[in-house]
């Protein structure tokens, strides 16, 4: 799966779910969001392969 | 009904298609309270203010400092030392004497029985805890909540309207709640005030606001805008 973070793209082989591509990435879930298309995802939900993911960091400023 | 002298201010909005004097006096009627008088709520205020909404109650316990000013233009560098809330309803009024303006300066968690009465929030804090207590109390009292926050070139816009829609907690109830010194340059904040007061506007006019249900992801740095859908946690605590 394709994986856009900070303005780069990442391929990653394989099924997996939000919570084992942050791992893998190693990001703490605490600190970001997953995009996949127009839907925010929770840590659970099952990727594929052919999916194109989008992270970003949780903002808290004001 | 419009006075003479508030057809003639809002003569530029009263004329817009879809608006008109029933929408403005909607905005005149309302009662809104505004947390935190910083990049956001700068912005957000003087619009809201410029506007007409009537009734303003504004929220900030913190005063001016230098480093507030690449970012919080309401203020000058001859006010570092004031404190905002006060300070922002004076600059307030002398735009639009026509409102009532009260500003407060005690805790955010001290001040519930103060806006329980207002028909919206808007959140211009600069942390993720006070967001949540106030999503929770929002929750409690039926309030629609309209929170943004920045950093850096980045900052999200979205609607919590209870018992309707996804509450904050639901997106960031996991999230970490660190609060530190944050990069940010002034635009950004500048840029997501103005789209709070933007839909404070027009969810007060009785128009359908576009953060309902979906976050809107803002990036200056490449001028992306990218409004993306949110899900009700069916564990959530607070709104489930």
């Amino acid at each position: 799966m394709k994986v856009e973070i900070g303005g780069r793209v990442i391929t990653l082989k394989g099924n997996k779910r939000v919570r084992e591509v942050l791992k893998e990435l190693d990001l703490n879930p605490e600190t970001v969001l997953v995009i996949r298309e127009d839907e925010l995802l929770t840590d659970d939900v099952q990727l594929y392969e052919s999916d194109e993911i989008k992270i970003v960091n949780v903002i808290s400023g004001g | 009904m419009l006075s003479k002298k508030e057809l003639e201010r809002y003569k530029r909005q009263l004329i817009l298609e879809g608006f008109g004097e029933e929408a403005q006096k909607k905005l005149k009627d309302s009662k809104v309270a505004l947390f935190g008088l910083g990049g956001l709520g700068s912005t957000a205020s003087l619009y809201l203010v410029a506007a007409g909404v009537g009734n303003l109650l504004l929220f900030d316990p913190e005063k001016v400092e230098i480093s507030n000013l690449n970012r919080q233009v309401l203020y000058q560098t001859k006010d570092v030392g004031r404190e905002k809330a006060k300070l922002t309803r004076e600059k307030l009024l002398s735009l639009n004497s026509e409102i009532s303006i009260s500003a407060y300066t005690e805790r955010l968690q001290e001040t519930v029985d103060i806006w329980k009465e207002a028909h919206l929030l808007i959140d211009c804090l600069d942390n993720l805890e006070g967001r949540l207590f106030l999503n929770n109390k929002a929750t409690e009292l039926q309030k629609p909540l309209i929170s943004a926050a920045v950093e850096g070139w980045q900052g999200y816009l979205y609607t919590y309207i209870p018992r309707e829609t996804p509450c904050l907690n639901c997106i960031f109830g996991n999230k970490s709640k660190r609060a530190e010194a944050f990069p940010v340059i002034g635009v950004t904040p500048g840029v997501l005030g103005l789209l709070e007061a933007t839909e404070a506007i027009k969810y007060l006019a009785g128009k359908e606001v576009s953060t309902r249900e979906r976050i809107l992801l803002v990036n200056l740095e490449t001028l992306t805008f990218k409004r993306v859908k949110v899900k009700k946690n069916p564990e959530c605590e607070i709104c489930s």
